[in-house]
């Protein structure tokens, strides 16, 4: 399919043999025949992708119901939802540390006290006395003790 | 203002098409198709020169306007929004059919929409000749004197200024004028 000429310089400088050569090389095909295949094919290629994405949109489908909480009250009530939400968090730790921080005040007392030495040394109260020889040398360095 | 022009009963239909089409409507789709393949198909050829590239070419662009049709606008002229993306798959089919057969001449030769009376070494010439011609001044020979678009339009189509457009179709004549010279000459 040629158009007519529209351009008053287009026949200038042309040559009318090279001219009719590549329209002969280059129009479009002339059988009618020919379109509604280029058509189908188009189409075709066309319904391709659009099954795919209808596919992915089923696929997806399960939180399409999500799509309502688009309104403003319903999005609103979530804002407020949430903030409660977060206060109630907030309120939660502080509680949760303030626990943890007096059970380990206990446990550190309590390791403190088990690790204290008592007033009194039971291994000195229970041992064995020594018998030393009269003239050993520690009588003299500790006669209290022999 | 577009919305003030006053519309034919064809640009009417072709919005109707338009709007039914972006509205989903496959057969609407489909007869947008029907109306521009002629024209989509002879920017291509232009452009890539070998049929089977051209059929390539014209399928892709569809496929990508029929992805992008929501985003057009239809106060604008379908044909040359679809023409512009048909244009541009062929630009890209074209550089990667480049890159893989450099040297390989054209499937047109062997078409079957060509002209039997035609001599086939003058053909053969004539297709080398192009082929040495560079892909914009091809597609500029091709899209004025075959296809009879003017300067302004194929700088639309092809991304370039007028000007450029211009100069590329009478260095274009000139290559191929020198090229054939020799054989016609010897006839």
């Amino acid at each position: 399919m040629i158009r007519p000429s529209r351009d008053p310089q287009r026949s200038s400088d042309a040559d009318p043999q090279i001219t009719a050569l590549l329209r002969a090389q280059y129009a479009a095909p002339q059988d009618d025949a020919y379109w509604p295949k280029l058509e189908e094919r188009i189409m075709a290629s066309v319904r391709v992708p659009q099954r795919l994405t209808m596919a992915v949109q089923e696929r997806l489908s399960w939180w399409s119901g999500f799509a309502e909480f688009r309104g403003a009250e319903v999005r609103a009530a979530g804002l407020v939802a949430a903030t409660l939400a977060m206060l109630a968090a907030g309120a939660t730790f502080v509680r949760n540390q303030a626990a943890d921080a007096h059970a380990r005040e206990l446990a550190a007392r309590a390791a403190v006290e088990a690790t204290l030495p008592l007033p009194i040394d039971d291994a000195t109260l229970t041992r064995a006395r020594i018998h030393l020889p009269p003239d050993a040398p520690e009588r003299y360095l500790n006669p209290l003790d022999y | 203002m577009a919305s003030d022009r006053v519309l034919t009963p064809d640009a009417l239909e072709e919005r109707a098409l338009v709007l039914a089409a972006q509205a989903g409507d496959p057969e609407a789709f489909a007869g947008l198709v029907r109306r521009h393949q002629r024209r989509a198909y002879a920017v291509a050829r232009a452009i890539v020169l070998s049929h089977d590239d051209a059929e390539d070419a014209v399928q892709e662009g569809f496929l990508h306007a029929f992805r992008a049709l929501e985003r057009f606008r239809p106060e604008q002229a379908f044909g040359a929004w679809l023409h512009r993306i048909v244009a541009n798959a062929a630009l890209d089919i074209a550089r990667r059919r480049k890159v893989r057969d450099a040297d390989e001449l054209p499937e047109s030769l062997s078409s079957p929409h060509r002209d039997p009376a035609e001599s086939d070494e003058l053909r053969r010439r004539l297709a080398v000749a192009l082929d040495t011609l560079g892909e914009r001044q091809r597609a500029v020979i091709v899209l004025h004197d075959v296809e009879g678009y003017k300067h302004a339009e194929i700088g639309a189509l092809l991304g370039i200024p007028e000007g450029t457009a211009r100069s590329d179709l009478h260095h274009a004549r000139a290559h191929l004028r020198r090229q054939l010279s020799n054989l016609r000459s010897t006839k």
